[in-house]
């Protein structure tokens, strides 16, 4: 596919020529220690070890427990309910149920009259 | 093949085994990229892509092929995505400037450049243009074929294609530019 104009041939040919010459480049010093703040930055601190089937099965069992704890926790928050050991309350509960539980007393340090 | 030893060690996470695998690859790696990209920094931040992917995937590498072709198939992928995400992005740009006018120009520093050199560089850009617009396929063995030095067996491995297919695609590639580069002459 000759050009009418002999300079745009040259031009084509110098230009393709260049295809055999182009200049490499070649990555800038301390490559490795930008790449390795980068991930030190982004966290990339992942498994490299494939799951096996058995770390699998734990996995799947145990995220549904962790997200029921989680639901649960956020009723209770939700509901106002708050667990309490304090020894005020429970010497209210035995006060008001009439019910005396010895070893419960021992165990929170409760000193009863 | 690449030493089973060696990916053993990347594959149990060994810091000192992907240090050499980094240091042994970059340059091949920046270089690829750049060939597609044409943009330095753009270059070695994919390029630090390609070594996360890498590194977070090596479980995943069997060890039937050169680790160094397996590192080009990510930097081809990364590379290729990264340039339709620019794409995008482009569009919205020159909608933006279109609008605002405040379009930020790179100055490319000439001071100590020759003539000769100048020509020779802006003959490079006419060649990338040409490159770029190319198919996918073309674009991507002509990448790995000029730019990388890769045998044509080699890029074969990499694009997971024939020998003959590779040929024919870097044929009629070359086909492509001259034209799409004759087309460009004529135009000035």
């Amino acid at each position: 596919m000759k050009n009418k104009n002999p300079n745009i041939d040259l031009e084509i040919k110098q230009t393709m020529n260049l295809l055999d010459n182009l200049p490499k480049v070649h990555a800038r010093y301390g490559f490795y220690d930008r790449l390795h703040y980068r991930m030190e930055k982004e966290n990339t601190v992942v498994s490299t070890v494939p799951a096996t089937p058995l770390l699998k099965i734990i996995r799947h069992a145990i995220t549904p427990a962790i997200v029921s704890a989680g639901i649960i926790i956020g009723v209770f928050i939700g509901l106002g309910v708050q667990p309490t050991t304090d020894n005020a309350s429970l010497e209210t509960v035995i006060e008001t149920y009439g019910i005396s539980v010895p070893g419960v007393q021992n165990y929170f340090n409760i000193e009863t009259n | 093949m690449s030493d089973p030893e060696f990916i053993k060690q990347l594959q149990t996470g060994n810091p000192a085994a992907f240090r050499r695998l980094v240091e042994e690859n970059q340059d091949r790696i920046v270089n690829t990229c750049h060939g597609f990209l044409q943009n330095r920094q753009d270059a070695e931040d994919i390029a630090q892509n390609v070594f996360i992917e890498a590194y977070r995937s090596i479980h995943r590498f069997r060890g039937d092929s050169k680790i160094s072709t397996w590192l080009y198939r990510i930097a081809v992928n990364k590379s290729l995505n990264h340039i339709k995400v620019q794409k995008r992005r482009r569009i919205f740009h020159s909608l933006e400037t279109i609008i605002l006018d405040n379009r930020e120009k790179e100055i490319p520093d000439v001071s100590d450049t020759t003539e000769l050199e100048l020509e020779k560089s802006e003959r490079i850009a006419v060649l990338h243009k040409a490159i770029q617009s190319l198919s996918n396929n073309q674009k991507i063995a002509i990448t790995l074929n000029k730019f990388e030095e890769l045998s044509y067996q080699e890029v074969a491995n990499i694009m997971g294609t024939s020998l003959s297919a590779v040929t024919a695609l870097i044929n009629r590639g070359k086909v492509n530019l001259q034209k799409k580069i004759s087309n460009f002459y004529k135009k000035k």
